[in-house]
């Protein structure tokens, strides 16, 4: 069985109250999860605090997982992404995002076919879709998914007017939506 | 789909734009999009979190203390109990050479099994096996497989008459070490019955079709 059928196992077997399965799919997912929280966080406390909230989260949603649109592990992992977005907003992230080139880190990830370790075409296509962004656009769109940047901030990163920012990412995610539906 | 509607569910999933006021059908479109910028979490290496996180959460969620909720009709336990009673344990024998020494050969063997088998045909569909005073299981599924759309489900019959206890859908592969709330003991039966796709949604098998008593093993 893949891993992706696995998870996608135990998660609705976790929809039907079975901690044992919960249990399983904690340490099938947890590493994953966990590795997105301190991406995102980039602080082991705080990560810590976002993974326990995103398994709460996935324990009292798992029924709410429909594995006709779209797979298990995503939706895990989106869970913690935006768990580890919210946890950023509440503490505040100080400096975080002030500069525009430093640290980004997301961007060159993104870009790294070395990065695509799990073979994903999925994953090659979206970056060949990211390829097709201008390079303002994928810098704020990567921003605000990585660093749960909003559009001030980015606006103040940038030092753009905040609707230049909301329509350079709505041509970046539009340029991503049409290349994706190719 | 309007253009500057998908951007709004876009700009949601990105989380540049509050996702209050969302209408359910913007909800679906924005978690379209969830799934769809998920693949830029792909990459992301795996990190090993710390030891006890796990305890946190159970401890969080109330596990530790939650008894299991027992509000469940009598009537459908004793029906229950009379179906576990007509299980054959034909294949118990053969399944028990055939599977146990390819499972966990450096475990200390079990004590107990249960060979869930069709009350109609005999053909098993899983295979239970305990270590007497244990209260895990390992769980081997035998290739049987539920009517389309539909899922497989396992259930802890005890013996003394207290209602069935869901053990979750069949896995499609073997389980080591699921849990169980009980110490199973020869006379409790496992079995399965076929739900629709999440299980069954009352707490208690809808359609029973396999079923197999614990038996101690020679």
């Amino acid at each position: 069985m893949t891993a992706d059928a696995e998870i996608n196992d135990l998660l609705r077997m976790t929809a039907t109250g079975d901690r044992a399965a919960f249990r399983l799919l904690y340490d099938r997912a947890a590493p994953k999860l966990f590795g997105i929280a301190l991406k995102i966080c980039r602080d082991r406390t705080l990560a810590e605090d976002v993974l326990q909230e995103a398994f709460a989260d996935i324990w009292h949603r798992a029924s709410r997982f429909d594995s006709r649109r779209g797979d298990a592990g995503a939706w895990l992992a989106v869970i913690a992404r935006n768990r580890a977005v919210d946890a950023l907003r509440r503490q505040g992230r100080g400096v975080m995002g002030a500069t525009r080139h430093e640290g980004s880190g997301a961007v060159e990830d993104a870009a790294d076919p070395a990065m695509t370790d799990d073979g994903g075409v999925d994953y090659l296509t979206l970056v060949d879709c990211l390829g097709r962004l201008d390079e303002r656009q994928r810098d704020l769109v990567l921003r605000a998914y990585y660093r749960g940047e909003t559009r001030e901030e980015l606006a103040r990163a940038f030092d753009t007017p905040v609707n230049t920012v909301k329509t350079w990412l709505r041509r970046g995610l539009l340029t991503l939506r049409t290349c994706l539906d190719e | 789909m309007g253009k500057e509607r998908d951007l709004d569910a876009a700009e949601r999933a990105l989380g540049t734009l509050p996702r209050k006021g969302e209408t359910p059908k913007g909800r679906r479109e924005r978690e379209a999009w969830e799934q769809r910028l998920a693949t830029l979490l792909r990459p992301v290496e795996p990190v090993a979190p710390p030891p006890g996180l796990f305890a946190r959460i159970s401890e969080h969620l109330g596990h530790h203390e939650t008894r299991r909720e027992l509000a469940r009709s009598r009537r459908t336990t004793r029906r229950w109990q009379g179906i576990a009673a007509l299980a054959g344990l034909t294949v118990a024998g053969l399944a028990a050479l055939l599977l146990l020494p390819t499972l966990a050969p450096d475990e200390p063997r079990a004590r107990l099994i249960a060979v869930v088998a069709s009350d109609e045909t005999g053909e098993a569909a899983m295979v239970v096996t305990l270590d007497a005073d244990a209260n895990a299981a390992t769980i081997v599924p035998t290739g049987a497989r539920a009517p389309d759309g539909r899922a497989f489900e396992m259930w802890y019959l005890p013996a003394d008459g207290s209602p069935p206890v869901s053990l979750g859908l069949l896995p499609a592969g073997p389980v080591a070490a699921q849990a169980l709330d009980a110490t199973p003991a020869p006379g409790d039966a496992f079995a399965i019955s076929v739900e629709a796709p999440g299980g069954s949604a009352t707490g208690l098998p809808t359609d029973a079709r396999y079923s197999g008593r614990v038996e101690a093993m020679e």
